[in-house]
């Protein structure tokens, strides 16, 4: 019995052996060249990255407004901005300096070690000295960094008994630092074996002031710029932790052109170069817009708003109407591009002029009359009307109600009114009666689809993150909360005059001007790469319109600044072989909230209040425990007005121009017609203020003929 | 009395020793090679006194693990010629003594994980090392193994018990004990090392083959919930290597596949011939996980091939054969029993840590008897290699008297 189980045992044994050798040569034989290059991978260091320049943005002529510029990093050894490896680090420098470092010639280590210490503790404070920046900010700096590599550390801690490459690298501690700073960093910094001022590159304004909000900013990725980066699959050039990239503005929309391809060096542990790649710059990025015709347009804005009894803000909008193409996207006020991070904090507090806030695409403001363009061409086409409808203009749309509905012009010359009007003087008088009527006619539906028609509530294509849809109230949007209300008759005739929940942006009115000239609705352009591409979608359809219903509207629009008595007569322009068409509009505003008044109460019940902008800048000032905040009521509001008052109106003009023997109400020929929207936040009447700063915007381009010169896509 | 010592003294038989000598010195040299400390001498950081005591001279010399090892090399051969002296029966007859004040380290260290002792610490999450006097330490679990295979003979050796269901149940229970507190440590290597020990010995002691047939299926069939409900994560991972290291997936490779794919890539890269002795990247840039343990099997085919690889797996072949004719030409069943347990303890880690080498069993703590670094594991080994030779001397039981000897013999 004893004999055979062995021999089962034996068997057994064999069966195990005999796989073990199998997969011995299976290793060792068969597969061996499999393992060789795998083998000969283990020996290569992971490659070390080589920055490269980010795109230039330029506009149309290719004159460049943003740029890199080669810059420096203060970096710092990984082992002096942590805490835990640091002693051993010391000591091994404490060894090396004691042989080559005179000063500490035939020191003990541990002197050594410990005036290497209060080294570290001086060179912090030399640099924020040298920086300029509090020293405290550099400790959150390097908080921030030994964060991140910790994180990496924790992630593959299982398998690694060495040094991370991030734990024996040089951590930038100052990035793009320039000029002075660079040069005393090396001469007082560098002499730490700590130390590196390491080349690098920063963003450069060239000529980005009055396009900052337009350009806006580059920053460090976060998670979701990671997840959804387009060049995820490409090593060198997808978004790495740390890196920046375009967070706002074109700088996010032209990513994928203005990003580079960074370069590589692969070494072998002997540190000789197996592989490298040399970095590529990022591609360029052309504006449609004009750089002086920019600051021509910021200059009339600065001056039209500086004229205001409450001055605000103001916007305005150029565009080429055949193409399209942005020629000029003007906020005022606009704030320092190169120091924004510093001034960011008191930027945001400026809840009266908002500087930060792109209003040209950004701010969605009642467009006023300028939407009764919209209500004439909708009532046409829908053959609510004709174009010699007469409508009468009582000064009140209903004598039982007394104090709405009523005309400006009854509003402003008790008794007036414009009497009988037909479609094309009642664009030239701005008539509110006549429109509240073709409203009426319409009704709130109807009038709905034809805003949408024009591109009221949506994007126009620009492809920037911060432009605003505005807003058509749809049955299905006033369904919503917290509105939850039905359309009504009423809102057709508010609605119809500019007034009411809809909202448009500056560009969205401007490209309404630029519709009625071409007689079709097109998405703009904006800005496109160096061999052509657009950058920003443009493939939204275009929406025909109505010719005949158009031209009525023309007809009008030339009249209100070219005809005796129209209401944007201050637009007619000085050049005499063009004129302006347009429409004015005074919306109706609201007055922004300035500021709260905020009464806290802490849990032992003691009371406060305290004036802020927003309730967390109210609890910011408290430490922790924070107290309640138990009520809140407006403290200031802007414009200031008397309770039963109303604040001044925001002014709008917007118009196209064509030229002089453009038959009445003609499709304007293709060269020189551009169409212009000008809004004044608070401005009062847009006759008054809008249309000379539009006047201004037309005479300068029929001068300068912004277009003539072919933009410029090449190299410079 | 004395000649009588002398002379079994002599009867250690080459069979066993050169098998067990050729895995200690490539052991050894596979270990002198990975040893770091030898390098961070030649470093320009670390300064050289002048006044260096002979002891680190050595240390410096040769490698601090390599030092140890060939020190827990002698020490154990010292511990094999010891436990040569008493009769093996003799030894016998302590078996269920030993198991007992065995049981108690094995206890203290699954009573640390809820009082918090001062002798035992805890490295690598797990509790497995007594700390002693000397800077030394040692594992209980490793002296269980012969422990072990001492009371199972002791248990089986005249019964026939064992040949109903029921009557397996006190063999189970006696190694069942020992298995759970070295799960608690928690070491899965080891426990799952004492289950061929059992079954080999119950088999080549007679039980009945359906019996043990019913076990091992039941066993597997419990396989599963085992893996789902009483494995970490870790465990469950390392159990995973076995059919995703065929995975195309890079970052399973480089994260929980990486030790495996480390080891395949020394083996491959050692090729048939082998780089040779201190030669290969994975000498030279320490590459390999566990590398003077576990992974040793790696490192030695790395530097000498296949040729190396087979010559090891002849060595214990070797150890098989001259260990079975000691079992076979025995005629005692409780020395029989002994060969047999020492045999399968030392060829089944054997196996297990080079198919754990290759990938083709779960990577668990496991060394390679006789060549990985590690004073436990060698020190039980060449105990349990003590009492096969013990047999092996007293081979000649017959069943009438020897020659010369009566027994009114004074």
């Amino acid at each position: 019995v004893f004999r055979r189980r062995l021999k089962w045992f034996l068997v057994l044994l064999g069966l195990v052996t005999g796989a073990v050798i199998a997969r011995l040569v299976d290793v060792q034989v068969l597969a061996v060249h499999r393992y060789e290059e795998l083998g000969a991978q283990q020996l290569v260091r992971p490659g070390r990255y080589l920055p490269t320049p980010r795109g230039t943005i330029r506009d149309r002529h290719g004159r460049p407004l943003l740029r890199d510029e080669p810059a420096s990093n203060i970096c710092v050894h990984y082992k002096v901005l942590t805490f835990t490896d640091r002693d051993a680090y010391l000591r091994d420098l404490a060894y090396r300096l004691r042989r080559i470092d005179p000063r500490f010639k035939g020191q003990e280590v541990d002197d050594v070690v410990l005036a290497l210490r209060n080294d570290i503790t001086t060179m912090w404070a030399q640099l924020a000295e040298i920086a300029g920046r509090p020293l405290s900010e550099y400790v959150a700096q390097a908080e921030v960094l030994r964060r991140r590599v910790e994180r990496i550390r924790r992630a593959v801690a299982p398998r690694v008994d060495e040094d991370l490459l991030e734990e024996t690298l040089f951590h930038p501690v100052v990035t793009g630092a320039g000029g002075d700073v660079v040069l005393r960093a090396r001469m007082e910094l560098e002499k730490y074996p700590w130390v590196r001022v390491v080349p690098s590159t920063r963003r450069l304004d060239v000529d980005a002031d009055v396009f900052a909000h337009l350009l806006g900013r580059t920053g460090e990725v976060g998670p979701t710029d990671l997840a959804a980066d387009v060049y995820g699959a490409d090593a060198l050039r997808r978004l790495r932790p740390g890196d920046h990239c375009g967070l706002s503005g074109l700088e996010k929309l032209a990513e994928p052109v203005l990003r580079g391809t960074r370069g590589r060096v692969v070494e072998d542990p002997d540190r000789h170069t197996v592989e490298r790649i040399e970095p590529i710059r990022g591609a360029d990025a052309y504006l449609t817009l004009d750089a002086d015709l920019q600051h021509e347009v910021y200059t009339y804005l600065q001056e039209a708003v500086a004229t205001c009894a409450d001055p605000a803000g103001g916007a305005a909008v150029v565009l080429d109407v055949e193409t399209r193409e942005v020629l000029a996207l003007v906020s005022y006020p606009v704030y320092h591009y190169a120091s924004y991070s510093d001034d960011y904090a008191m930027l945001r507090q400026e809840t009266l002029r908002q500087p930060l806030l792109f209003r040209a695409v950004s701010g969605a403001y009642p467009p006023g009359s300028t939407c009764k363009a919209i209500t004439l061409v909708g009532g046409l086409s829908e053959h609510v009307i004709t174009p010699n409808t007469p409508l009468e203009c009582a000064g009140q749309l209903r004598p039982e109600i007394t104090d709405g509905y009523r005309c400006w012009i009854y509003n402003q010359y008790p008794g007036l009114t414009h009497g009988i009007e037909t479609a094309e003087t009642a664009v030239r008088d701005s008539c509110n009666i006549y429109f509240y009527k073709v409203g009426g006619l319409l009704g709130p539906e109807r009038l709905c689809e034809w805003f949408e028609r024009f591109g009221f509530g949506r994007t126009q294509g620009t492809g920037l993150i911060e432009e605003s849809d505005g807003i058509v109230p749809t049955a299905a949007w006033l369904a919503e909360p917290p509105r939850l209300r039905q359309p009504q008759p009423a809102d057709a005739w508010n609605w119809a005059i500019g007034q009411g929940e809809v909202c448009a942006t500056p560009l969205q009115v401007a490209n309404v001007a630029a519709s009625v000239a071409a007689g079709r609705w097109a998405p703009v352009r904006l800005v496109r790469a160096a061999d052509g591409r657009w950058l920003n979608p443009t493939d939204a359809p275009p929406v025909v319109f109505d010719e005949s219903a158009v031209r009525v509207l023309r007809a009008g629009m030339w009249r209100v600044v070219n005809e005796h008595g129209g209401t944007g007569t201050k637009a007619r322009l000085t050049a005499n072989n063009y004129v302006m068409c347009g429409k004015t509009g005074s919306a109706q505003s609201e007055a922004v909230v300035v500021s709260r008044t905020y009464w806290l109460e802490w849990p032992d019940g003691r009371q406060e209040t305290v004036v802020a902008t927003t309730r967390a800048d109210a609890l910011a000032a408290f430490p922790e425990p924070k107290p309640r905040i138990v009520r809140s009521a407006v403290n200031e509001r802007y414009p200031e007005v008397l309770p039963d008052q109303r604040p001044p109106a925001h002014a709008w003009f917007m118009g196209f121009t064509q030229r002089a023997d453009t038959p009445r109400g003609a499709k304007p020929r293709a060269d020189h017609c551009y169409a212009i929207a000008v809004l004044i936040e608070y401005g009062g009447s847009g006759g008054q203020v809008a249309a000379p700063v539009a006047q201004r915007i037309a005479d300068w381009l029929l001068t300068h003929d912004a277009t003539s010169t072919a933009p410029t896509t090449g190299a410079d | 009395m004395l000649s009588e010592r002398t002379y079994r003294l002599t009867r250690l038989g080459w069979g066993l020793a050169v098998p067990v000598l050729l895995l200690a010195v490539v052991g050894l040299l596979a270990l002198h090679a990975t040893d770091r400390n030898v390098a961070a001498v030649e470093a320009p950081v670390t300064p050289v006194p002048a006044d260096l005591h002979w002891t680190d001279a050595v240390i410096s010399a040769i490698g601090a693990n390599t030092v140890r090892q060939a020190a827990f090399f002698i020490s154990g051969v010292v511990l094999m010629l010891l436990s040569l002296v008493p009769s093996y029966q003799k030894i016998g007859r302590f078996s269920y003594l030993l198991y007992g004040v065995l049981l108690v380290p094995l206890g203290l260290l699954v009573l640390d994980r809820y009082v918090d002792l001062p002798f035992i610490d805890l490295r690598q999450g797990a509790r497995r090392w007594i700390s002693l006097p000397l800077g030394l330490a040692l594992q209980p679990s490793e002296f269980m193994k012969p422990v072990m295979i001492l009371t199972l003979a002791r248990y089986l050796r005249f019964r026939s018990s064992f040949r109903t269901l029921p009557g397996l149940l006190p063999p189970f229970l006696l190694t069942l004990v020992p298995m759970l507190m070295i799960l608690r440590q928690p070491d899965l290597g080891t426990t799952l090392m004492l289950l061929p020990v059992l079954f080999s010995m119950l088999f080549v002691a007679g039980a009945r083959k359906r019996h043990l047939a019913l076990v091992v299926l039941t066993g597997l069939a419990l396989l599963p919930v085992f893996y789902v409900y009483g494995m970490q994560t870790y465990q469950k991972q390392r159990v995973e290597v076995l059919w995703k290291q065929f995975t195309p997936d890079e970052t399973w490779h480089a994260n929980q596949g990486y030790q495996l794919r480390q080891a395949l890539i020394a083996l491959g890269t050692g090729g048939v011939r082998g780089q040779g002795f201190g030669q290969g990247m994975f000498i030279e840039h320490a590459l390999l996980p566990a590398e003077h343990n576990d992974f040793i099997f790696a490192i030695i085919g790395h530097q000498w091939g296949l040729a190396g690889c087979v010559a090891v797996l002849i060595a214990f072949a070797l150890l098989v054969f001259v260990g079975l004719e000691v079992a076979l030409v025995t005629n005692d069943p409780f020395g029989r029993l002994l060969a047999v347990g020492v045999i399968v303890m030392i060829v089944s880690q054997a196996l297990l840590n080079m198919c754990m080498n290759l990938g083709l069993a779960p990577i668990t703590g496991m060394p390679l008897p006789f060549v990985s670094y590690g004073g436990s594991s060698l020190w039980a080994n060449f105990i349990a290699l003590g009492l096969l030779v013990n047999v092996a001397q007293r081979r000649p039981m017959l069943i009438g008297k020897p020659a010369f000897s009566h027994d009114d013999e004074d």
